[in-house]
């Protein structure tokens, strides 16, 4: 069974987007430089391909020019691998019980 | 009502596919949009900014979008790694060198914080010959695809974007600030006057109608020419590829001599540009395009005879 990978950036990508839903931009504000503005987009358009993000196209309000802006959300699933993964952090990060003979 | 992003979507609709416009593409230029359209308000060099940030990450978006590496060979990757590589280090060298003509000039007063004011003024000249050259060591003799060829395309117009953001509002403000400092330096106390090259766009506009109304022709002719040739020069590095590519057609005929001469000859007619403009009183504009128009025909016929 292959287990599902998660690079930092995609970890931060769905700890930011496990509050609310955000724009492309609002991400790399939020994650305080942690995020580049060239590459986010493109490690959001992977991660819907992952099935980890789902994106829909705000609807605009009335008058406004220029193309729809895209919203981006965790899946089910993209949350049980954040929480896989967190859950696999705090084992490793936890000292070796020793065993007494 | 300018919206910016217009033209990258049109760019992008001819070298990226549908999925990845939809899901990568439209949303780096919707945001873009929103993001300038929010800055309205602001002072125009806030505007100019946000339209510089959202320029070069929706540009960095199409490269990255255009590299994934299952739609590219093994020799794509090499040729356009090879490409990259060698523009760092050529940019890094030509800026080294155009950086110590004005260091040589003061040096008992050059600290090593002067030395970052010095730097955007070297790089409109260091980037076309850095990517043209790049492109040459990175492409000759290897067979690559048209995707390959794209994506240094797209690396060019970053090239362009990133030179044309400087020479309008980076390089200004930074030689300004060196001027500053070495005035200071050299024992005088006040502001320096700014020179052409220091002005924003606006003041030399208006430094050139003061120069007509005072019939100083010759200020007005430097006004007009600083003014123009930072349109102007940054969209070498783009018209230089264009025309590698077109000369070449299969880059493997190119070598990086013909790189090099080619980079020559532009330079030379951007003197030849000048010459008209301040001796013969040629339109201001002809002189700083003359280069870009030249390559641009140039390229134009060789593509027709291939």
């Amino acid at each position: 069974m292959d287990l599902p990978r998660v690079s930092a950036t995609e970890h931060l990508i769905l700890e930011l987007l496990s509050a609310e839903e955000m724009f492309g931009l609002q991400l790399v504000a939020r994650s305080r430089g942690a995020l580049k503005r060239g590459t986010v987009y493109v490690t959001l358009g992977r991660m819907q391909d992952k099935g980890y993000v789902s994106s829909r196209t705000e609807k605009p309000p009335a008058g406004a020019i220029g193309l729809p802006r895209r919203l981006y959300r965790p899946t089910a699933y993209g949350l049980r691998v954040l929480e896989a993964w967190d859950a696999a952090a705090r084992t490793l990060a936890r000292p070796p019980k020793l065993q007494h003979a | 009502m300018m919206i910016p992003g217009r033209a990258l979507h049109r760019l992008a609709a001819r070298i990226c596919r549908a999925k990845t416009i939809e899901r990568v593409v439209e949303p780096a230029i919707a945001d873009l949009q929103r993001e300038y359209l929010d800055a309205r308000a602001e002072p125009a060099w806030r505007r100019g900014w946000v339209l510089l940030a959202g320029y070069v990450a929706v540009s960095k978006v199409l490269v990255l979008s255009l590299a994934e590496p299952t739609l590219l060979s093994s020799d794509d990757r090499g040729a356009l790694g090879r490409t990259l590589f060698a523009a760092g280090v050529l940019m890094v060298a030509f800026s080294g060198l155009l950086i110590a003509f004005p260091v040589a000039r003061f040096p008992q007063f050059i600290r090593a914080s002067h030395v970052a004011f010095l730097i955007p003024q070297a790089l409109p000249l260091s980037i076309p010959l850095a990517v043209t050259l790049g492109i040459a060591y990175g492409f000759t003799g290897r067979s690559v695809s048209s995707r390959a060829v794209k994506i240094a395309i797209v690396l060019a117009l970053v090239g362009s974007v990133a030179s044309l953001g400087t020479t309008l509002w980076i390089m200004p403000t930074a030689n300004q600030a060196f001027r500053q400092e070495m005035f200071i330096a050299l024992g005088n106390e006040g502001t320096v006057m700014k020179g052409s090259t220091e002005m924003s766009l606006a003041e030399l506009r208006l430094d050139v109608a003061a120069a007509r109304a005072r019939w100083d022709l010759q200020r007005a002719r430097e006004g007009e020419w600083s003014y123009h040739i930072r349109w102007a020069l940054p969209w070498a590095t783009l018209v230089l590829v264009l025309f590698a590519f077109a000369s070449g057609r299969c880059l493997t005929t190119w070598h990086g001599w013909m790189a090099m001469g080619t980079c020559v000859i532009y330079f030379v007619l951007l003197h030849l540009g000048e010459a008209l403009v301040y001796r013969w009183n040629a339109p201001p504009f002809l002189g700083p395009w003359l280069p870009n128009g030249a390559f641009v025909l140039a390229g134009i016929a060789l593509r027709r005879r291939a």
